[in-house]
């Protein structure tokens, strides 16, 4: 931010401070008399209040006095007193109009003090009659009572005001003391901005300050480097009045300062000579805004002059014109001289150098452009020398040799120098010239530049062109007929020599003229040992006929061959078979002889072999086998080859069976028809091997049963069906035979059945009838019997009872038996229905039957869990029953019926006991006890039929398992059965 | 309608229809019982003009020439017959029976028991169920 604009914000903002405190101030004033006018106010009323109790306080003198005295004199203050009440009292009500409060104490006092005043006039009027009376009156202390509440009202009224009084001047107080704060702080703000405004504008002085002194320095500074610097500066401006030169210059001129400033113009500082080029320059300098390197010269006071090098710019308006320039002088003597010098040299020099006769050049040894060249050469080229200087000799194309520059050039740089070197040079009219050239490398100037120094030679040199040419050419053409036959014959070398082939050349009489070097690797010849060799020796015996004839064949016609396959000699006596061709070329005259090609074939003669040996092997194999061998097209199912057994089984010859109808060999019993036929081909063609039975018709017309094996393979190369036929006649005949006594068997056991079922029926029928007719006459006996005893039993006596009871107990007992015996009877036709037993269950629902409440004794009945089994059920319950039944009873003679029941896992079956503490039985009988209708005990002692046990052990056995049962006369038996885990 | 006869029993086996009769009167189930012998017997005292309608019919199944399924089943099939009850008293336990004449709509099957004193139990039962505790329709 600049500074000005830091200092005015800083100046308005000390400017609000002031105004906001005017302000503040002004009202603080305001408030404060206010509050001064509020507490005078407050004094008054407090003066005014008291004046009022003073004056009732005279009254009350004055009344008290008369009283007393009855003196009227005393009613004077009195009387003057009440006057001066009412208008104190009207002053107080005035003053106190601002404090309601306060008012209405007052109007209360009012009518206080009138009670007061009418006391008064009371005790007045009452002393004007007597003192008494008035004494009295005052005694009664009205009046002072009355006083005492004025007073009080006034004083309360009074603590009142002063209360405000007190607050009213600490508000005042309080006012004061904050507005002496505000304007504190302000104060002080306000010296902090005019103390920061000050730092600023000081430091920005002491700034600017030091900015002029640092510009006055270097002032000072470029004054001087420009007055005295080693070359001159002057400005000239549009008229070219010099209006500024520096010491230099001056000294230089020899003016003193004021002659020259703004007092001549630069023409007249320079010598006539040069005024164009200052004209033009100045010009120049206008237009173009610079000029460089101007050469001057100048002219001193004292008449003499220098050369000088004058470089300027101009200093331009705004409008583009030129108002002054910036002109160096550098004083250009010395320079000057030597530049004369030089140019001396550079002339003796330049005319040596243009008018020698020799041909002379100057090259840029870099680049080897041109950088002179003498009138001789330019000539003796054929260009002007401008056409030369600047380019090289390649662009001038002179070389007539131009690869040889480069050698030419490392030579020379090499060296230094080269000489007598000869060169082909073209003219600029494309004649070839020759010259002898000198040639050597010198700095010039500071670059290596080629001098060269030639002369004409090309007359010599044309003469020995020519010969060398032609003895080149010569010797080139020789040579190249020599290569090419050269190269020829190494080609065709190399074909031969490095071909595996055995290659000769041979006479028709068999001399080997040639042989290749594969002879020598195949046969184990030396090539020497070849040369000698007639080669018919070479080949073997049965061979020899052969060859000869073959040869006769092309002897006599050139170029015809033969191709044959023979055996050769190998020298360690093996015989090597060859094959290869032998051509007739004895009237090419460049061979001349019988040109045989052959190679090895032991390798492949070994392979043959054992393809051929494999293939006779195979086909003994396929002739042979014991199945006979088919094979069919796949499409059509045609026959394409047969082996021998084919023929031997169906009695047609092999030819027979490739070309007879194939209906011949069907039967077209259904199953095996030509289409069931062709089906299974197709499938197998598929991919899908078949293997079946199949009828098929010989050639006597007899039919056979195979086997067959379709299978699809590849042969010689095409997918075709291998069939082999396997003859199973006899298998056949078995089959058919088991066949029929199957199904004789089957016929039998349906019969069977039927019978087993007819005897079944009859069985049941019997049972049904046993137990319904053989049962009816048992009721009547045993009913008759009971009439008997019911009815006419008074008739009978002792005996006659028992006879009549035996009658029926053995009627019972016959009725038991045919119910048994038909349940055993029942058992063995019923079937078995097995399923999870609770053998618990079963147990406990068998206990529950059998021991009722009417016919229970003194039972103990153990259940040892049970292990549920697989049975069936209705049977297992019968065994129960028997067993339990059993225990019962014969445990029925005891004072306690003991009774365990309970079961063991064992392996693969469970075994469940019963025991009882009854009568138990001798182990000597233990194999009767299962027995039907045996019994080990009397029936006077434990009826019974006997059938019981066997009926059990029937039901166990059927289910797989075993019973059996110890025993100990009168101490009890225990009767195990297993039942098989399912 | 003619109610002399109370329990109409057909069976064949004298011995047994002895001890039948003797049970009932014993038990003075019913005053007039008429046993008859064989199923035709029976049918023709029902189905003849007289219109009998005993109190209960007790019928052995097993019986010549017409056996108690036939006179079941002619019974049953008749409208006014129908309303008697019909308890078959037979030795025969077979399933089949029992499931045909169930079928036909027998009131009771009995198989009778072996054992004398079973039998007289068994038909005191019956009579007395029948005659007794049953509440018979008016025609009968």
């Amino acid at each position: 931010m600049r500074l000005e604009i830091k200092l005015a914000i800083g100046f308005l903002l000390t400017l609000s401070i002031f105004v906001a405190l005017s302000v503040y101030t002004y009202l603080t004033s305001k408030e404060q008399i206010e509050s001064s006018r509020w507490v005078t106010h407050t004094n008054e009323v407090l003066y005014s209040s008291q004046r009022l109790l003073t004056v009732v306080l005279d009254a009350e003198t004055g009344y008290r006095g008369f009283v007393l005295t009855g003196n009227p004199k005393f009613l004077e203050p009195y009387l003057n007193s009440t006057d001066s009440i009412k208008g104190r009292l009207a002053e107080l009500l005035r003053l106190s109009a601002d404090n309601s409060l306060q008012q209405a104490k007052i109007k209360k006092l009012a009518v206080v003090i009138n009670e007061k005043i009418k006391w008064g006039e009371q005790v007045i009027a009452a002393r004007q009659f007597s003192f008494e009376d008035a004494s009295n009156l005052v005694t009664s202390l009205k009046g002072k009572k009355l006083m005492d509440e004025i007073r009080g009202m006034v004083r309360d009224f009074q603590t009142e005001e002063k209360r405000l009084l007190v607050s009213r001047t600490a508000e005042s107080e309080t006012q004061i003391y904050n507005f002496s704060n505000v304007t504190l702080i302000t104060r002080i703000l306000i010296v902090i901005i005019l103390l920061t405004m000050y730092w600023m504008v000081f430091v920005n002085l002491n700034a600017r300050r030091q900015a002029e002194a640092d510009l006055r320095n270097m002032s000072a500074e470029i004054r001087d480097l420009y007055d005295n610097a080693p070359c001159g500066y002057h400005s000239v401006n549009v008229h070219g009045l010099v209006v500024e030169m520096n010491e230099t210059e001056l000294r230089w001129l020899g003016y003193p300062r004021e002659e020259v400033i703004n007092k001549l113009t630069l023409n007249d500082l320079i010598t006539e000579a040069t005024y164009p080029v200052l004209e033009e320059n100045f010009l120049l300098l206008k237009k173009r805004g610079y000029i460089n390197n101007v050469a001057l010269e100048f002219k001193r006071k004292d008449g003499s002059s220098f050369p000088s090098i004058v470089s300027a710019t101009a200093i331009v308006g705004a409008a583009g014109n030129f108002l002054r320039s910036r002109s160096t002088v550098f004083d250009n003597t010395d320079r000057k001289e030597a530049e004369e010098k030089i140019k001396e040299s550079e002339r003796m020099f330049s005319m040596l150098f243009y008018k020698s006769p020799v041909m002379k050049a100057i090259m840029e040894a870099s680049t080897g452009n041109y950088i002179e060249v003498n009138d001789a050469l330019a000539d003796f080229l054929g260009h002007t020398k401008e056409e030369i200087v600047g380019k090289t000799s390649i662009e001038l194309n002179m070389h007539g040799h131009p690869e040889k520059r480069e050698q030419i050039i490392k030579n020379i740089q090499k060296n230094g120098f080269v000489r007598e070197l000869e060169m082909q040079l073209n003219s600029k009219d494309g004649k070839a010239r020759w010259v002898s050239t000198n040639v050597d490398l010198v700095n010039l100037n500071g670059k290596d530049c080629f001098l060269s120094a030639g002369i004409d030679i090309t007359a010599r040199k044309e003469a020995e062109e020519k010969i060398s040419q032609m003895n080149s050419e010569l010797g080139k053409l020789v040579e190249e007929k020599t290569q090419k036959v050269i190269a020829n014959e190494k080609r065709f070398r190399s074909m031969i020599e490095r071909n595996s082939d055995m290659m000769t050349l041979a006479t028709p009489d068999g001399k080997l003229l040639y042989s290749s070097p594969s002879l020598t690797s195949v046969l184990g010849y030396s090539e020497e040992e070849l040369s000698t060799i007639p080669a018919f020796e070479l080949i073997h015996p049965d061979d020899v006929h052969g060859l000869m004839e073959q040869m006769q064949q092309i002897i006599n016609t050139a170029g015809k061959s033969f191709y044959r396959q023979h055996r050769l000699l190998h020298k360690d006596g093996r015989w090597i078979w060859c094959e290869g061709s032998v051509t007739n070329l004895i009237n090419d005259p460049s061979i001349g002889a019988l040109v045989s090609n052959f190679r090895d074939i032991t390798e492949r003669k070994q392979i043959e072999e054992a393809i051929k040996l494999a293939e006779a092997n195979y086909r003994e194999i396929f002739e042979n086998a014991t199945d006979a061998i088919y094979v069919h097209e796949i499409e059509t199912g045609k026959v394409l080859e047969v082996n021998q057994r084919a023929s031997e089984i169906t009695g047609y010859t092999k030819e027979e069976l490739l070309t007879t109808n194939p209906h011949e060999f069907i039967t077209n019993q259904p199953e095996y028809t030509f289409e069931k036929a062709i089906d299974y081909i197709q499938k197998a063609g598929a991919g899908e091997p078949q293997l079946f039975e199949w009828l098929s018709k010989k050639k006597d017309g007899s039919f056979n049963w195979f086997e067959v094996n379709l299978k699809r393979a590849s042969i010689a190369g095409k997918e075709r069906i291998l069939a082999f036929f396997r003859e199973i006649n006899d298998r056949k005949k078995a089959q058919l035979e088991i066949q029929k006594l199957n199904d004789e068997l089957e016929h039998k056991v349906v019969q069977r059945t039927a019978q087993l079922e007819t005897v079944n029926k009859e069985l049941e029928a019997f049972t049904y009838s046993v137990s319904h007719d053989l049962r009816a006459p048992l009721r009547s006996v045993v009913g008759y019997a009971q009439i008997l005893k019911e009815d006419y039993g008074n008739n009978l006596d002792k005996e006659g009872h028992r006879v009549t009871q035996v009658i029926i107990s053995n009627a019972n007992r016959m009725g038991q038996l045919i119910d048994d015996l038909l349940d055993f009877s029942r058992l063995g036709r019923k079937e078995l229905r097995k399923a999870n037993l609770n053998m618990d269950e079963i147990v406990h629902g068998v206990l529950r039957e059998l021991i009722t409440p009417e016919n229970w004794r003194h039972h103990e009945v153990k259940v040892i869990q049970l292990k549920p089994s697989h049975a069936d059920q209705s049977m297992l319950r019968q065994v129960w029953t028997n067993l339990i039944s059993n225990a019962l009873k014969y445990s029925g003679k005891k004072e306690v019926t003991k009774i365990e029941i309970g079961s063991i896992d064992e392996n693969g079956h469970t075994c469940y006991y019963i025991s009882d503490n009854g009568a138990g039985f001798d182990m000597k009988y233990v194999d009767k006890l299962f027995s039907v209708f045996q019994r080990l005990h009397r029936i006077s002692d434990f009826e019974g039929t006997g059938v019981g046990l066997a009926l059990v052990k029937r039901i166990i056995q059927r289910h797989g398992g075993t019973v059996w049962a110890e025993g100990k006369i009168n101490e009890g038996a225990k009767f195990y059965f297993t039942l098989p885990h399912n | 309608m003619n109610n002399t006869v109370e329990i109409l029993l057909v069976e064949d086996n004298p011995d047994d229809a002895g001890m039948t009769i003797r049970t009932l009167k014993k038990n003075n189930l019913a005053n007039h019982i008429l046993h008859l012998e064989d199923g035709q017997e029976a049918l023709d005292y029902l189905f003849n003009e007289e219109n009998k309608m005993p109190r209960l019919i007790l019928l052995d199944l097993k019986m010549p020439r017409v056996d108690g399924i036939e006179v079941l089943r002619k019974l049953k099939a008749d409208e006014k017959k129908r309303v008697i009850p019909v308890v078959v008293l037979t030795s025969s336990k077979e399933e089949r029976d029992i499931i045909e004449t169930y079928k036909l709509g027998v009131n009771a099957y009995i198989v009778k028991p072996v054992d004398f004193d079973q039998f007289v139990k068994a038909v005191t039962q019956v009579g007395f169920f029948w005659m007794v505790l049953n509440q018979p329709p008016a025609e009968i």
